[in-house]
């Protein structure tokens, strides 16, 4: 075994030992880091290399990840996909379901039903960023109103670990669209595609697009709101840039193992039927973007891992414009502020948790949001301006209601006390 | 006003404990410490002004929470009984909703209940216990627990926030403030220790009836009390009959499934469940007070997978229309089944009925499940979930909370199944009887199959 086939196993073993994972010795970043090393070995080219989880081809750079597998599809050579998380473990991508085409008026309801969504939405976006993905996702699919069950059962059937339990739950989520198919409003994909409950390809087509919206605005659009935020601009081509960037940098999964159906050549490169080709999503480095240098590699959509589809996907496409619309409406009447984690959109770290981003919408011309202690000194603040108000009350005024209005107006003190203490901790902070 | 006092100083404490934790992360969390490394005079102020606020009497009292340092901070604070300003709120918030109560249970205002209020208020444990054993030796046990239901979950609070024991103050927040429990309410007991304590994969087999079980289950299915039911017979579902087949299944480990071909074409299944046998901590069914605790904590029990077992057993197909009622741990049982979307995604579940059962903080994960919960207000159980009478925490909307006030029964023959279907059969909760059935008329039809089940942990 050579050098990097064994420190290519390390790293995958790596990804089993607990603890490993946050901060500076993320795996995303420790894989970015050997990738790089592996480059300088192997000159740029392709490595066949040998590890603990198997053999594969090992493309080391963007441009030969994408040259490789266009070449592929190009040839009608590639067979199955699976994702690789960090531990190197395998997992089934699920198989791409084929869309009718996708009818215009659809295309204008999704901005519309976009605006409804975010209704509910203000203050710290992100807090109610998922709701209103899922419910916009239910509306354009299915119109299925507060049918909750539909993306509980959408997101375990596209992301689930155990392909025995991703099975039941796929025959769950069918089950349910088959149940709304039955009783179909107008204004839905499924309706204006004529979809019905005996269709299994219109329930296949269905249930991918539900999952793909859902995953892809829960993912990728915290992250881009992170980004417009970090950056400091919000309008339509910001967010579209936004989003494109986001899926480019970030991409969901640690790696895919695409296997080689047919022999092919590529680039004086001949590579076999049977070999294993390993994508690692880090090849495609920080500057990655998807729309960039002439067009979308299929390797980026394969790494969004909602499914095996080599070739650009509708449904994709689709819920990236879902993702990009519910953006534009969400900041409509604002900027974001980003209150969590520090982000520096020049240097984005190699991973970013779509669930601990925090963004802020501030009306036009508002100042910033306080955030940390001196938010929390504010609000024990307000704490003591409302109980005062409380005690005050005149329906205090009897014997046990004195009682009670000692014990608030204390309360009130003992806030305030605490908004100084707080404050005071927070002006000390270096 | 006493309710809106209640909610604000819940609001403020929820604050007060924010703010401890921040507190203590800015004095002993990572940033502080790279900022010790590089700034250590900056680091120092930081940390000194912290440490102040975090012990400041007059503000936050004795606050430290949160990462290592703070929780290990807050156990020696709660052993030695230095309490932060958010507890002092919490009392005084719980002390507010318990006067609440008293306008709605005037016999709560008797000097032998006020005493035994300030004595839990007051964290003098000795003095409570002599008040409850004073007020028992003057009415009796059941009658002085009757008297404290409307407030027990109060006293429960109190108990735990106040005590030496820092791991049951969870129970208590979640009291104040709504949401899920993630330990007893008496010890604090770690949900994972009492999943722990309860294990097994659930099992299930058909089991005949015995003699008055059939003869119970014959009323139920139409068919008279002289055992003219069983298959065939036509049924209207009647939610009394329903609760009385209930007591007559015990505590056991029995269940019971119902198939009925409906007048619409569709054949619906009923599943009935009983609560806890109380004889045992814990014993080799489901039905035990092990996993009464489990069900409070976590919607995965051995009792949910038993009852999975009666289904696939049964084979009742994936998307058939089912309807489970159940009695006080069978309705916690009922709703944790509920909550799952892998269960409600195999079988359509249309109604959750609950009797005296402590329901409230689970939410169905198919919102078009119709959730009825059976209340008697003189009954301690429901309120087990941390919503009494005068907590602010309410159900959604879409739930139906028929509740009566029985004086009927003491505690605990109020939370026995019979003092329920007594009680809907009589004036006191009859129109409530009436409510239910016509929620539920769908399952009306011929009855084909009435088998009970045994199920075991293992």
């Amino acid at each position: 075994m050579k050098v990097e086939d064994t420190g290519l196993s390390a790293l995958l073993a790596a990804g089993r030992l607990p603890g490993v994972g946050m901060g500076l010795l993320s795996q995303r970043a420790l894989t970015e880091r050997f990738v790089g090393l592996l480059g300088l070995v192997r000159s740029g080219r392709p490595a066949h290399m040998h590890t603990l989880f198997g053999s594969f081809l090992v493309p080391v750079t963007g441009a030969d990840a994408r040259g490789l597998l266009n070449a592929a599809v190009e040839a009608e050579a590639l067979g199955t996909a699976d994702e690789v998380d960090p531990a190197g473990r395998r997992h089934r991508l699920p198989e791409c379901a084929p869309l009718p085409e996708v009818p215009r008026e659809f295309m204008e309801l999704i901005g519309a039903a976009a605006e409804d969504a975010v209704e509910e939405l203000s203050g710290e976006l992100t807090l109610g960023w998922s709701g209103a993905a899922r419910r916009l996702a239910r509306r354009l699919v299915l119109d299925a109103g507060e049918d909750t069950l539909l993306d509980r059962l959408a997101v375990g059937s596209g992301t689930e670990r155990a392909d025995r339990r991703r099975e039941d739950r796929r025959a769950a989520l069918d089950r349910r669209i088959r149940w709304h198919l039955e009783s179909l409003k107008p204004d839905c994909f499924a309706a204006m595609t004529g979809a019905g409950p005996h269709s299994p390809i219109a329930v296949d087509g269905l249930a991918h697009l539900l999952t793909a919206m859902i995953v892809t605005a829960e993912t990728v659009g915290p992250r881009a709101l992170a980004l417009l935020a970090a950056d400091g601009y919000a309008d339509r081509a910001h967010v579209e840039a936004a989003v494109r960037r986001a899926v480019g940098v970030w991409p969901e999964v640690f790696g895919v193992v695409q296997r080689v159906a047919r022999g092919f050549e590529w680039d004086g490169v001949e590579v076999g039927a049977g070999v294993e080709v390993l994508v690692l999503s880090s090849v495609l480095g920080k500057g990655g973007c998807v729309g960039d240098g002439g067009g979308v590699g299929e390797v980026e959509w394969q790494l969004s891992g909602l499914c095996a589809a080599p070739r650009r996907c509708v449904t994709r496409e689709l819920a990236l414009a879902v993702t990009t619309e519910l953006l534009v409406a969400a900041l409509a009447n604002g900027r974001p502020q980003l209150l969590a984690p520090k982000l520096n959109p020049a240097r984005p770290p190699a991973q970013l948790d779509p669930r601990r981003v925090r963004v802020e919408l501030l009306a036009f011309g508002a100042p910033p949001r306080l955030s940390g202690l001196e938010a929390t000194a504010a609000e024990l603040e307000q704490h003591a301006s409302a109980l005062r108000d409380l005690a005050a009350d005149q329906r205090w005024d009897h014997a046990d209601g004195l009682r009670t209005r000692g014990v608030l107006l204390g309360h009130a003190r003992r806030c305030a006390v605490a908004a100084e203490d707080v404050r005071r901790t927070a002006r000390a902070l270096p | 006003m006493l309710l809106t006092a209640s909610v604000r100083l819940a609001a403020a404490a929820t604050t007060c404990r924010r703010a401890g934790r921040e507190l203590t992360s800015a004095a002993t969390g990572r940033a502080f410490a790279a900022d010790a490394a590089t700034k250590p005079l900056a680091a120092l102020r930081t940390a000194w002004s912290a440490g102040r606020a975090l012990t400041n009497r007059s503000g936050l009292g004795f606050a430290a929470c949160g990462g290592a340092a703070g929780e290990v901070a807050r156990y020696l604070g709660v052993a030695t009984l230095r309490r932060p300003a958010a507890t002092a709120m919490a009392v005084d918030a719980f002390l507010a909703r318990i006067e609440a109560a008293i306008p709605e249970h005037p016999n709560l205002a008797t000097p032998e209940v006020t005493r035994i209020v300030e004595a839990f208020a007051a964290a003098r444990p000795v003095e409570a216990a002599l008040a409850l054993k004073a007020i028992c030796q003057h009415m009796g046990l059941t009658r002085a627990l009757t008297s404290l239901s409307p407030i027990s979950i109060e006293l429960s609070a109190l108990a735990g926030l106040l005590d030496a024991n820092p791991f049951n103050d969870g129970y208590a927040w979640v009291t104040l403030l709504g949401g899920f429990p993630t330990s007893d309410p008496f010890l604090g007991i770690p949900a994972a220790a009492l999943k722990a304590l309860n294990p097994g994969p659930g099992w299930a087999a058909p089991v005949a009836p015995d003699r008055i079980l059939a003869k119970v289950l014959a009323a139920a299915a139409g068919g008279g009390g002289g055992g003219g039911g069983g298959p065939e017979s036509q049924a209207e579902p009647d939610i009394s009959r329903l609760v009385d087949v209930i007591g007559a299944l015990g505590n056991h480990g029995l269940v019971h499934l119902r198939r009925t071909a409906c007048l619409d074409g569709t054949d619906r299944y009923l599943l009935l469940l009983p609560g806890t046998g109380f004889a045992k901590l814990s014993n080799s069914t489901p039905q035990d007070l092990i996993g009464a605790f489990d069900a409070m904590c976590d919607i995965d029990t051995t009792y949910t997978r038993a009852v999975r077992k009666v289904l696939e057993y049964a084979q009742v197909p994936a998307g058939a229309e089912l309807m489970i009622v159940g009695h006080s741990l069978g309705g916690m049982t009922a709703m944790n089944l509920a909550c799952d979307p892998d269960f409600v995604g195999t079988w359509r579940l249309t109604h959750v009925i609950t009797v005296g059962s402590p329901i409230d903080n689970k939410r169905p994960a198919d919102p078009y499940t119709r959730v009825v919960s059976l209340v008697n207000e003189h009954d301690v159980i429901p309120t087990l979930d941390g919503r009494g009478p005068t907590s602010p925490a309410d159900i959604p909307d879409s739930w139906r909370e028929l509740a009566w006030n029985d004086e009927t029964y003491d505690y605990p023959l109020s939370h026995a199944p019979q003092s329920y279907s007594d009680a809907l059969r009589s004036v006191t909760a009859g129109h409530h009887r009436e409510t239910v059935n016509e929620l539920i008329a769908e399952y009306a039809g011929t009855v084909v199959l009435d088998q009970p089940y045994m199920v075991r942990d293992r």
